[in-house]
């Protein structure tokens, strides 16, 4: 009798383990699951947010209410969004690391004079503080659209410092070269401008790239692309008198009846 | 005493059960799960393979000065430095119709109808997702345009 009781008391203690141990599992599956689930579906709406931005040829912008904070990476071969897990994107985003709460997406194509990439602009709900002496960065965040312009605070005495002196752009005192307003933005809007940059200058490169070979096959119609390829060229040492160039010489190109190169 | 032992063995044999369909439940449940969480990737695939066919016309667009003509330009369809991932990426001219496939190269353009953009498939990743969508085709060196196919195939 008193070996039956033993037997039940261990009975349902190892049973009793067995079954905590299993639910306990399987709430953490679970959890993780979910959160899984909940990226993905982030994920989606923002991949669509990209596309519906992305079919207008003008600057928009949209803001999404996010499920999960996330944070936005930049390395050599790409930039990454991050939530639970790195997630490659193939377009050049500038951003604060940590996005929470609400995101604010703002497009605008680079094509200056020709199309190189896209950039999409990131802010969040609690925006950015912004030290400047600089009357052009002033006038160019009046030009954001209203959601971005209202979140970026030139009041703080704390925050990232950019001047634009001398044609070059100063970020906490340190120079870097850019091109076009476009970069000025990203400036402002991004933790990490020099990895910023690095990719912007690998998409202008690609562009150069292809219109050396297009240049190339429109030479059978006789015409000379020599200049504006050079010019194209000094483009890619960050050259900004090239674009006025550029744009004159395609022009000529269409004035003498040959095919324009961009 | 002997009848009161016999019930709490039984009671403890109905916990028992009604744990291990508990558990069971459980199982079928995160199963289900499971599935709804690769029903919501292959949806994700899908959303970023339409995104690439909607804006890969973009990227690879013919522009006059600088001012987007809704058309491919397939004098841009030769840059050997593009980056996609595993993905194989083809424009094909449908009309007006050509004798057989002909793959473009620099040489051979515009006598040719099948432009492989970019070509990297994965000996490891065994399934293919293949989408398409009609685009125009623009041939600067005669300024014509031509109706074609943009086909993606996506290996994962």
């Amino acid at each position: 009798m008193k070996g039956q009781a033993y037997f039940n008391w261990i009975f349902v203690i190892v049973i009793g383990a067995i079954a905590l141990a299993f639910f306990v599992g399987f709430a953490f599956q679970y959890k993780e699951l979910q959160e899984k689930k909940t990226e993905i579906i982030f994920l989606n709406s923002l991949d669509t947010s990209f596309t519906n931005l992305q079919s207008s040829s003008f600057s928009t912008s949209t803001n999404l209410k996010l499920p999960l904070d996330f944070s936005v990476r930049c390395d050599n071969s790409s930039f990454s969004i991050f939530v639970n897990e790195k997630h490659d994107v193939d377009y050049i985003i500038a951003s604060k690391n940590n996005i929470k709460n609400n995101l604010f997406i703002w497009y605008k194509p680079y094509a200056n004079p020709f199309f190189v990439t896209n950039i999409y602009y990131f802010i969040d709900t609690e925006g950015i503080d912004i030290v400047t002496s600089s009357q052009n960065v002033r006038e160019l965040v009046d030009e954001m659209p209203e959601n971005f312009k209202s979140k970026i605070n030139f009041d703080s005495s704390d925050g990232r410092r950019v001047d634009v002196v001398n044609d070059k752009l100063i970020i906490n005192g340190v120079s870097y070269d850019y091109l076009g307003d476009e970069l000025i933005y990203a400036a402002i809007l991004s933790d990490n401008y020099p990895c910023l940059a690095d990719h912007f200058k690998t998409k202008l490169n690609d562009a150069v790239v292809t219109y050396t070979i297009k240049s190339n096959i429109l030479r059978r119609s006789g015409c000379n692309y020599n200049l504006i390829l050079s010019e194209m060229n000094k483009l890619n040492g960050f050259d900004s008198s090239a674009i006025d160039r550029i744009e004159n010489l395609n022009r000529d190109l269409i004035n003498k009846n040959c095919p324009s190169l961009y | 005493m002997k009848k009161g032992s016999v019930q709490l063995t039984e009671s403890i044999l109905v916990m028992f059960f009604v744990l291990v369909i508990i558990a069971i439940s459980l199982v079928v449940f995160y199963r289900f799960q499971i599935s709804s969480l690769h029903n919501y990737e292959d949806e994700y695939r899908d959303k970023q393979m339409l995104s690439m066919l909607m804006v890969l016309p973009n990227e690879l667009g013919y522009s006059f000065l600088g001012k987007s003509e809704n058309a491919i330009d397939t004098s841009k369809l030769f840059n050997p430095n593009l980056d996609y991932g595993f993905r194989t990426i083809i424009v094909e001219q449908v009309y007006p119709e050509f004798n057989g496939a002909v793959d473009c190269t620099i040489v051979n353009y515009p006598n040719c109808n099948r432009f492989v953009i970019y070509d990297k498939p994965s000996v490891s990743l065994k399934n293919t997702l293949v989408e398409s969508r009609p685009v125009s085709m623009y041939y600067p060196l005669d300024g014509k345009f031509r109706a074609g196919k943009l086909i993606i195939k996506w290996y994962y």
